[in-house]
C-alpha cells in the first residue's frame, strides 16, 4: 500500500495549548499542547489511562477543560456539547461501544441529523436511502436495517466511523478505529483516511498498532499519565521512540527475563471445548508455562475466560488438570480445583468497590480458617497486612474502600486474594487494563514468580507488548477457535496480527496436546 | 487505629455517628418543647418505636443485598391479623399462635426470594405484587372485619418493663440488632452476604452462592417484619386491616437515615435503630406541634430525599 | 412508514394485542351484555384513566427509569379538581395538570441532580404528594361540576369521547416516540445511557421530559377519575401505580429501557380493563380481585420480563 504523503506545510487548523483537566484530585491531563494542519493525520498514542480519551472527549464536546486554550480556525474553541462541536466541524467516531443497541444501523449513523418533514417527523425512507448511498461511497458492507444489538464488534466500529464521516467534518476524530478490525478491514480504514485527507479533512486517530501509526501518521502526540511526552512529525520518530515515550522506560526493565521451559509436562488441557459462544477450542498448558492468547476484540476471549473460571461452562469436551478429568460447572468448582482467575473488568467482576481492602482481599484466606462459622479476625488482619506489604499496595490503611485506590493497586488486591493458597492454574484476562506502568511491572514479575513455582498461566490479552514480553508461547484466537501457534523464538507483532485475522496458521497446539495424552 | 481486630468490625461507621448525632439533637429539641427531661419518657417512646425498629432491620438486610422489599408493611399486617385470629384472646394458644404467625411470615419471605432469584423479577416489583396478594388474602380471610384478640398476658412484651427501667420490647429490639450485627459482621455466612450485596457478580465469580444469599435475606427480612407485626399487635391488642401499611416506606426511610445505601453492601444496625427512633420522634414532634397527620407523609418523603442526597453528595467528594 | 427499529418495536405489541382480542371474544361469548352500548361506554370510560397513566409510565420505562409516584399524582389531581372546579371552572384542569408536571419535575431533579435511584426518588415523591393531597382533602369529598361529566361520559355510544381521547393520546405519543428526534433520543437513552451520552444526549432533558410527561398524564388520568366519581379521593390513585407498571410490561415494554411501544401499552391497558370487566361479569368478590391482580402481575412479569432479560 502506498504510504501517505507528508503534509508538513499545510496551514494550522487547530492548535491546543496548555490543556489541563482533572476529576476531583485526579489530574488526567496536564499542560498538553500540539497543533494540527489542514489535511494532516495525527496519531494520538499512549497506554490505557494516559488521558487520550479525555483529550478526545474535550475536543468533541463531551467534556470541558479546566485550563488552557484551543484555537480552531483562528478562533477560540470551547464546545459546550457534541452538537456544538459538530457545528464547528469536529466529529468523533467513538469506540464501537457507543453504538446504540436498540436503534438500527442507519438511525445510529445519522443520529441527531435525521432528515425530517415539515412537522418535524423523521423521514424513515429518506434516512435509509441516505444511508445506502453513504455506505456505498465508503465501501462499507452494512445492512442499514439491522439493530445495533445484532452487530459484530467490527460492524459496530464501521457504524461509528460512518456516522462521524457523514457529518462531513473538518476534523475527524477516530477513537481506536482499528482495534476490533482484522488487518484487512483495518487497511481499508487506513485507505479511507487517505481519501479523506486528500479531500482536506484533518484526522486525529488513536491507535495501539505501531505498524499503522508509522504508516499513516503525519504527526504523533504521545501521552503518558496525562502529560505530553513526545510530539513529532513524520520522519522524526521511530517505533522505539514511541514505546519509550509511552512507557517511560525501556521494555527490558518492565518484563522479567524468563528462561524457556519447553520440556515441562502438560498441566492443564482442554479438548473439544464448546458452548454457545465457543465453536470448538483445544489447547494445553505446560507446568510453569505462560501461554499467551492473542486476538482481535470479540473473538471469543471473554467466553473462553468465562468457561475457564466456571462462569459460563463448556457444554462438551474434556478438561484435564494434572492428569485428572475435571468439570468446571461453576466458579466454586473451578476454585476448588485450584484454578484462579483475574477478570478483565475488575470493577464489575472482581471487586466490591465500596468495601474495604480487607474484606475484598481476605475471602479465600478466612474461608479455610473460619471456626464454627465465625471469622478468624486476627488472622485476617495479619494476612491482609502481610499481602499489603508484599504487593506494596498504596493505601491509607486496610480499611480504605477499594474504590478509592488507583487501577494498579486495585488489580493488586484482586491478585492478593488468590494468594491464600497457591493455584495450579492462573487465568489472566487483560490483567493490566488501566494499570500504571509501575504496577504493571510488579504484576508481570509476580506472574513470573508464580510460574517459576510451577503455576501454569493462561494470559488472554489484547496488549501485544505484554503478550510478547511475558508469554512462552502464543496462540491466536479467531471466531472462537485457535487459528495458530507461535513459538517464543518467532514472536513478532506482525505474525500475531496475521494469525489473529484468521489467516491459516500451523495448528501445533493440538499436535502437542496429542503427543502428551 | 490500634483497635483490637475483634472490634474493627463493630466500629460504628460515619453514617451511624451522624444518625446518632441527629437523634441527640432531636431529643434535646423534644425536651425543650415538652419542658422536662425524663429517661422514662424516652424509653416509652423507644418502646413504641420497637415495631418499626424491627421491620427496618429487616429492610436494612434487604438493602444490604442491594434490593428493596415493598412487602414488609403487608407482612407485618399479616402477622397482626394471623396472630390475633390464632390467639383468639386465650393465652393457652400462645405456642400455636406464634408458630402459625411465624410460619406465614417465613412463607412470604420464601415467596419473595423465589420470585426474585428463580423467576428473576426485580425485587421491588415482586414484593409489590406479593404485598397486593397479601392484602387481598387478608380481605378474603377476614371479610373486611378481622377477628380475635391478643390476650393481656401476652401484651407484657410491650407493656412490661424489665426492672422497671427497660421495656421488654426494647430488650427484644436490642437483642435482635445485636444478633444480626454479630451474624453479618462476625460470621462467614454474613461476610459472604456483605460481599454479594456489594457486588453480586464479583461474589459469584469468587464462588459465593449469591442467589442463595438473596433468598435467605428475604426470608430473614420477612421474619423481622413478622416480629415487628407481633410487637405491634401486642401494643394494639387487636387485629385491624392495613395497620402496618405505612411501615414499608417508614422502614426504608429509617434504614436510609441509618446509612443504608441502595447500592448494597452496608449493614449498620445501630444506624437503623437511630433512624427508626428519629422517625418516631419526628412524628411525635408533629403531634406535639399539632400538625395534621398527613404531614407525616411529607416528612417521610423529604427525609428519604435528604438522607440519600447527603450520602450521594458525600460520595462525590 | 414502518422502517428500521420501528418494526422490531411493533412486534413487542403482539402479545398484548392477542390477549385483548382473546378477552374480547371470551367476554362477548360469556355475556350477551358485553356489546351493549352502555357496557362499551363503561369500558371506554375505565380505559381512559388507566390508559393515560400507563402511557406515562411507559414513557418513563422507555428511558430505562421507573415512576412509582403516578398513583399518588392521580389522587392529588382528583383532590385539586374536587376543591377548585367549583370556583375556577375550566381552569381547574390546567391547574391539576400543572401540579402533575411539578411532581414529575421534582422526581426528575432528584434523579438527575441528587443522583437518587429513580425507584426510590419516585417513592419519596409519592409520599410527599400523598401528604400534600391529604392536607388538601383529608377524606373523600368535594365536588366536581356535573357539566364535566356530561361532556366526557354523556353520550353512550361506541365512539364515545373517552375512547376517542384514549386513541388520540396513544397515537400522539406513538408518533412522537417513533418519528421524532426526541422520541428516538428517549429510546436511545433507555437502551444504553453511556452510548447515548457519547452521542450527545442530555440525561437532564430526557429525565425532565419523561417524568414531566408521566406526571402530567397521571394528573390527566386523575382528572378523568374525578369527573367520573364527581368528587375527589385522596387514596383513589394508589392501586393505579401497579396497574400502570403492569400494563406497560404486559404491553411489551422492557424494564431495562429502550424497547416497547405505545401501541402495545394501549392493548395491555385494554386487556386489564377487560379482565376487571370479566371479574365483575363473573361476580367475583373484590377482595379476590386483588389477589388475582397480584397474580396476573407476577405472571406478566414472569412471561414478559424473563425472556427479555436473557436476550439482553
Amino acid at each position: 500500500m502506498a504510504s501517505l504523503k507528508p503534509a508538513n506545510h499545510s496551514p494550522t487548523l487547530i492548535a491546543v495549548s496548555g490543556l489541563s483537566k482533572s476529576f476531583g484530585r485526579n489530574i488526567v491531563l496536564q499542560d498538553v499542547s500540539f497543533s494540527l494542519g489542514r489535511g494532516e493525520v495525527l496519531a494520538l498514542v499512549g497506554e490505557n489511562g494516559a488521558g487520550k480519551s479525555t483529550l478526545m472527549n474535550i475536543l468533541s464536546g463531551n467534556l470541558s477543560h479546566d485550563a488552557g486554550d484551543i484555537r480552531l480556525k483562528d478562533a477560540t474553541y470551547k464546545p459546550s456539547s457534541p452538537a456544538d462541536a459538530a457545528r464547528n466541524g469536529v466529529a468523533i467516531a467513538h469506540q464501537e461501544t457507543a453504538v446504540m443497541p436498540d436503534l438500527t444501523v442507519a438511525e445510529n449513523v445519522f443520529f441527531g441529523r435525521e432528515p425530517r418533514n415539515a412537522l418535524g417527523m423523521i423521514r424513515q425512507r429518506q434516512l435509509h436511502s441516505d444511508f445506502t448511498q453513504l455506505a456505498a461511497s465508503l465501501g462499507f458492507d452494512l445492512d442499514g436495517r439491522k439493530l445495533g444489538r445484532h452487530l459484530s464488534a467490527a460492524e459496530r466500529q464501521l457504524v461509528e466511523i460512518a456516522g462521524a464521516i457523514s457529518a462531513k467534518p473538518d476534523i475527524l476524530i477516530l477513537d481506536e478505529p482499528t482495534a476490533s478490525l482484522s488487518s484487512e478491514a483495518a487497511h481499508s480504514v487506513i485507505r479511507l483516511m487517505e481519501q479523506l485527507k486528500a479531500q482536506g479533512t484533518s484526522i486525529i486517530f488513536i491507535s495501539h498498532r505501531m505498524g499503522e501509526i508509522m504508516e499513516a501518521a503525519d504527526r504523533v502526540v504521545v501521552l503518558k499519565d496525562g502529560a505530553l511526552t513526545l510530539a513529532a512529525a513524520r520522519g522524526e520518530f521511530s517505533e522505539d521512540d514511541l514505546i519509550h515515550a509511552m512507557v517511560g522506560r525501556k521494555l527490558e526493565n518492565i518484563f522479567p527475563a524468563r528462561p524457556a521451559r519447553e520440556n515441562a509436562p502438560v498441566r492443564f488441557s482442554v479438548r473439544g471445548g464448546t458452548n454457545e459462544n465457543l465453536p470448538e477450542i483445544g489447547f494445553a498448558v505446560r507446568r510453569g508455562e505462560v501461554l499467551g492468547i492473542a486476538g482481535l476484540e470479540g473473538q471469543g476471549q471473554k467466553p473462553l475466560a468465562d468457561a475457564l473460571c466456571g462462569m459460563a461452562p463448556f457444554r462438551s469436551g474434556t478438561i484435564e488438570l494434572d492428569g485428572e478429568a475435571l468439570k468446571l460447572k461453576s466458579p466454586a468448582a473451578a476454585i476448588a480445583a485450584g484454578i484462579a482467575s483475574i477478570p478483565d473488568d475488575r470493577k464489575h467482576d472482581g471487586l466490591a468497590l465500596s468495601l474495604p481492602i480487607r474484606l475484598n482481599m481476605s475471602l479465600f484466606a478466612i474461608t479455610e480458617r473460619a471456626k464454627g462459622g465465625f471469622l478468624p479476625l486476627a488472622y485476617e488482619r495479619d494476612f491482609v497486612e502481610g499481602a499489603r506489604e508484599r504487593f506494596s499496595i498504596r493505601s491509607t490503611d486496610m480499611e480504605q474502600p477499594v474504590g478509592e485506590l488507583s487501577g494498579g493497586n486495585q488489580q493488586k488486591v484482586v491478585f492478593a486474594r488468590w494468594l491464600a493458597h497457591e493455584p495450579k492454574l492462573l487465568v489472566l484476562y487483560e490483567p493490566t487494563k488501566g494499570v500504571d506502568v509501575q504496577s504493571k511491572s510488579e504484576i508481570y514479575h509476580l506472574v513470573d514468580e508464580l510460574s517459576q513455582k510451577g503455576v501454569s498461566v493462561i494470559l488472554i490479552s489484547s496488549d501485544l507488548m505484554e503478550l510478547i514480553g511475558l508469554s512462552d508461547r502464543i496462540l491466536a484466537l479467531y471466531e472462537g477457535r485457535i487459528t495458530g501457534e507461535i513459538a517464543r523464538s518467532e514472536f513478532s507483532e506482525e505474525k500475531i496480527m496475521r494469525y489473529a485475522a484468521g489467516l491459516p496458521g500451523k495448528r501445533q497446539a493440538e499436535g502437542m496436546e496429542a503427543a502428551h495424552v | 487505629m490500634a483497635l483490637p481486630a475483634i472490634l474493627t468490625n463493630a466500629k460504628p461507621a460515619a453514617a451511624t455517628w451522624r444518625a446518632l448525632g441527629l437523634l441527640a439533637i432531636l431529643l434535646i429539641v423534644l425536651f425543650v418543647f415538652s419542658g422536662r427531661v425524663s429517661m422514662v419518657q424516652v424509653m416509652d417512646n423507644a418502646r413504641q418505636a420497637a415495631p418499626l425498629g424491627l421491620i427496618a432491620l429487616g429492610q436494612a438486610l434487604i438493602l444490604l443485598m442491594g434490593r428493596l422489599d415493598l412487602s414488609v408493611g403487608a407482612t407485618a399486617g399479616l402477622a397482626n391479623v394471623v396472630l390475633a385470629a390464632s390467639f383468639a384472646g386465650n393465652m393457652d394458644n400462645m405456642a400455636t399462635a406464634l408458630a402459625i404467625t411465624v410460619f406465614f411470615g417465613l412463607l412470604v419471605g420464601l415467596a419473595n426470594g423465589i420470585l426474585v432469584v428463580v423467576l428473576r423479577i426485580p425485587a421491588f416489583l415482586a414484593t409489590l405484587a406479593t404485598s397486593l396478594v397479601i392484602a387481598g388474602a387478608i380481605l378474603v380471610y377476614t371479610g373486611g372485619s378481622p377477628g380475635g384478640s391478643i390476650p393481656a398476658g401476652f401484651r407484657v412484651i410491650t407493656e412490661g418493663w424489665l426492672f422497671g427501667i427497660l421495656p421488654w420490647s426494647v430488650v427484644i429490639w436490642t437483642a435482635c440488632s445485636l444478633i444480626l450485627l454479630v451474624f453479618v459482621h462476625y460470621s462467614l455466612k454474613g461476610r459472604k452476604m456483605l460481599l454479594s450485596g456489594a457486588n453480586a457478580r464479583a461474589a459469584q465469580r469468587n464462588g459465593i452462592a449469591a442467589d442463595r444469599m438473596v433468598i435467605f435475606s428475604f426470608v430473614l427480612a420477612s421474619f423481622m417484619a413478622t416480629l415487628g407485626g407481633i410487637l405491634l399487635s401486642s401494643i394494639t391488642g387487636m387485629a385491624s386491616i392495613g395497620i402496618a401499611d405505612t411501615y414499608t416506606v417508614d422502614s426504608i426511610a429509617a434504614a436510609v437515615i441509618g446509612g443504608a445505601l441502595f447500592s448494597g453492601g452496608v449493614f449498620l444496625p445501630a444506624g437503623v435503630a437511630a433512624g427508626s427512633l428519629i422517625l418516631f420522634f419526628l412524628q411525635s414532634l408533629l403531634y406535639v406541634l399539632s400538625l395534621p397527620p398527613a404531614a407525616r407523609f411529607v416528612l417521610q418523603g423529604s427525609i428519604i430525599v435528604i438522607a440519600l442526597a447527603l450520602s450521594n453528595f458525600k460520595k462525590d467528594r | 412508514m414502518f422502517e428500521g427499529s420501528l418494526r422490531s418495536n411493533l412486534l413487542t405489541s403482539l402479545p398484548a394485542l392477542a390477549l385483548s382480542a382473546l378477552l374480547i371474544i371470551l367476554t362477548a361469548y360469556m355475556s350477551p351484555n358485553f356489546l351493549s352500548d352502555s357496557n362499551l361506554t363503561n369500558l371506554s370510560s375505565r380505559l381512559l384513566p388507566i390508559g393515560l397513566v400507563a402511557l406515562g409510565e411507559a414513557m418513563v420505562l422507555f428511558a430505562g427509569r421507573i415512576d412509582l409516584s403516578v398513583g399518588a399524582i392521580m389522587s392529588l389531581a382528583t383532590a385539586i379538581m374536587a376543591l377548585t372546579s367549583a370556583s375556577l371552572g375550566w381552569l381547574a384542569i390546567p391547574l391539576a395538570l400543572g401540579a402533575g408536571l411539578v411532581c414529575g419535575v421534582v422526581t426528575a431533579c432528584g434523579v438527575n441532580f441528587l443522583r437518587i435511584n429513580p425507584l426510590v426518588m419516585s417513592l419519596a415523591t409519592a409520599a410527599i404528594v400523598k401528604g400534600v393531597t391529604m392536607l388538601l382533602l383529608p377524606s373523600p369529598g368535594g365536588e366536581v361540576d356535573y357539566a364535566f361529566y356530561d361532556m366526557l361520559f354523556g353520550a353512550e355510544r361506541l365512539l364515545s369521547a373517552p375512547l376517542i381521547m384514549s386513541l388520540i393520546a396513544f397515537i400522539v405519543i406513538a408518533v412522537v416516540m417513533n418519528w421524532t428526534r426526541l422520541g428516538r433520543s428517549i429510546y436511545a437513552f433507555g437502551s444504553d445511557p453511556r452510548a447515548a451520552f457519547a452521542n450527545g444526549i442530555s440525561s437532564l432533558k430526557i429525565d425532565l421530559v419523561v417524568f414531566g410527561m408521566s406526571g402530567m398524564l397521571a394528573a390527566a388520568a386523575g382528572i378523568v377519575l374525578s369527573i367520573r366519581i364527581l368528587s375527589g379521593d385522596p387514596l383513589i390513585g394508589e392501586s393505579y401505580t401497579l396497574d400502570a407498571v403492569s400494563a406497560a410490561i404486559l404491553g411489551g415494554v422492557a424494564l431495562q429501557g429502550g424497547r416497547g411501544n405505545a401501541i402495545g401499552v394501549f392493548f395491555a391497558a385494554l386487556a386489564l380493563v377487560l379482565i376487571n370487566n370479566t371479574f365483575n361479569l363473573l361476580d367475583i368478590d373484590t377482595s379476590f380481585q386483588n389477589i388475582a391482580k397480584g397474580l396476573i402481575f407476577i405472571l406478566a412479569l414472569v412471561l414478559f420480563m424473563r425472556g427479555k432479560a436473557e436476550e439482553h
